[in-house]
């Protein structure tokens, strides 16, 4: 039984939403990159904002970033997170350029600040593997 | 020279049902009576009515003439913004009824935000709500992480803002505080009777941080309506005209995922607000009042930065000692807002204003109400405005 983590896995409907929790199942965090001009980017996207290039693949990150901005979740009624609260989700820098919301472990909710270091750890939850983020 | 949509169309008519918090009716027979009312405010039958601008997932131009009795709809069109979506809609029926596309144009929208969107054993049954196309984003990205509520992805632009420009609670508790009192005079307001100072709003229990209980707008059940005539036709009609003099809209770059943003702070208004006040012809500090969207109070400070009322991180400073409030130099929501009146996405502050416009604000009237402002926040960040005058 793994540690329980305020995380759950998407079913989503979106061939390319899923595609990107997909291949998280083997413990890395891959982000698309444009094979044009070399950007990072997420949410995934069919083109480059940036190009206009529709080639592009999925790209391993080294897994290091800041917090950009954070929220401490006091209240939720939905399960998993019901039992779970206070917690943190950031939105993370990370230092490819590329920014994604992600939940924190390993934090106490106070000390959280912004443009702290963070780096990626993928955890167990309900439905298969996410990545986190836990203090660098 | 292009040509300028400013003073070409006029509010000419209101209306709304009562705010409940919890109901039998279908938020469709509501809009309907809205509309009804809204019509025969400006002194137009329904058959006088040819252009329909229904609300985002719920109901179809087709079924609102349809129901209304209207036999010839020769416009018609939805903005899909979110509760930016009515104040934003004021420029597209402005644009059609200038430009002769349609005579009067019907705005409605209503729901039951309190008995229908959560589960209530209670509720009467309503058909759902279609596909608004940011909810797969929302279910793939935040809500794996159990952050999909408005309150808490608001709450990564609030603790940046929070953070980078040490904005006190305080701020966000003048937005409720001006919010609270106004709605005090208000019959319509869902809090009146129901005073909640400064001391309560910061004892009030957190939602997510930095958001509290009273940074949260009010669940309705409730509709509103407006109808929108050509300026010359305006003039013939039963009540004084509000004149629209500015319309902008905007969106923040990604508008579908916050978390991408490069800067969290620029919003819809950031690019809509000067693009109103441009075709207006005057400066933010020339208006009387402020009708802002109020979802939350955090919302509230990034829109008056938007607006240019103040600079950048400012807004704490904007709202000290009263100046939102309806004896300062800038009212704020003189309803009561989203926050106090009721929640019918912004409807409540298009009527408000015009209300106020037409020196038929009962309670509620300002001293002087020339020229006022009404915005719209929506989604994930868009921005609507109108400039309004008598
Ligand atoms: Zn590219």
């Amino acid at each position: 039984m793994s540690e329980i983590v305020p995380g759950l896995y998407p079913s989503s409907s979106d061939p390319l939403n899923r595609a990107f929790w997909e291949q998280c199942q083997d413990g890395v965090l891959r982000l698309q990159r444009c094979d044009a001009c070399g950007l990072f980017r997420h949410i995934p996207r069919t083109t480059c904002p940036s190009c206009g290039s529709h080639a592009w693949n999925w790209t391993p990150v080294c897994g290091d970033g800041t917090v950009f901005s954070y929220t401490v979740i006091r209240e939720n009624y939905m399960p998993p997170f019901q039992g779970l609260v206070p917690y943190v989700v950031a939105v993370v820098k990370l230092t490819e350029g590329a920014q994604l919301a992600a939940a924190l472990l390993d934090v106490v909710p106070e000390q959280v600040t912004l443009d702290m270091p963070v780096k990626v750890v993928v955890r167990d939850v309900q439905g298969g593997k996410i990545p986190f983020f836990i203090p660098a | 020279m292009p040509l300028s949509l400013k003073d070409q169309a006029a509010i000419v008519g209101i209306g709304e049902t009562d705010y409940m918090r919890g109901t039998k009716r279908t938020a469709m027979d509501q809009m309907l009576e809205a509309a009804q009312k809204a019509i025969a405010d400006a002194g137009l039958e329904p058959q006088d009515i040819d252009g329909i601008i229904p609300p985002p997932m719920y109901t179809i131009a087709e079924e609102v003439a349809a129901n209304l009795g209207i036999d010839d709809v020769s416009f018609s069109t939805t903005m899909h913004m979110g509760g930016a979506s009515p104040t934003a809609a004021i420029g597209a029926a402005a644009l059609a009824v200038a430009t002769g596309m349609a005579r009067h144009v019907l705005i409605v929208l209503g729901w039951n935000g309190f008995s229908a969107i959560r589960p209530r054993p209670d509720a009467a049954p309503d058909r759902p709500w279609g596909i608004q196309t940011l909810m797969p984003m929302v279910q793939d990205f935040y809500l794996p992480y159990g952050a999909f509520m408005p309150v808490q992805m608001y709450s990564w632009l609030a603790m940046r803002y929070v953070k980078l420009y040490g904005v006190p609670p305080e701020a966000a508790g003048a937005v409720w505080v001006a919010c609270n009192k106004h709605a005090q005079l208000n019959e319509r307001a869902l809090m009146k009777g129901k005073v909640v100072d400064m001391a309560a709003y910061l004892n009030a229990r957190p939602l997510s941080d930095p958001m509290r209980r009273y940074d949260a707008c009010l669940e309705t059940d409730g509709a509103c309506a407006v109808v929108i005539s050509s300026a010359e036709r305006a003039r013939d009609l039963a009540k004084p005209p509000v004149y629209i003099m500015g319309v902008g809209q905007g969106r923040p770059n990604p508008g579908d995922d916050i978390a991408a943003r490069k800067d969290l702070l620029h919003i819809g208004l950031t690019h809509g607000a000067p693009r109103a006040f441009a075709m207006a012809g005057i400066a933010p500090h020339d208006v009387d009042f402020l009708q802002i969207y109020d979802c939350f109070t955090y919302v509230v400070l990034l829109q008056m930065e938007a607006l240019g009322l103040c600079a950048r991180g400012e807004a704490q400073d904007f709202v000290k000692d009263g100046a939102i409030e309806r004896t300062g130099r800038y009212p704020l929501n003189t309803h009561g807002g989203l926050l106090c009146e009721a929640h019918v996405w912004g409807m409540g502050h298009i009527l408000e204003a015009t209300r106020q416009l037409r020196g038929a604000a009962g309670a509620t009237q300002l001293a002087r109400a020339e020229v006022g402002l009404v915005t719209g926040w929506g989604d994930m960040g868009d921005g609507s405005i109108a400039i309004l005058r008598r």
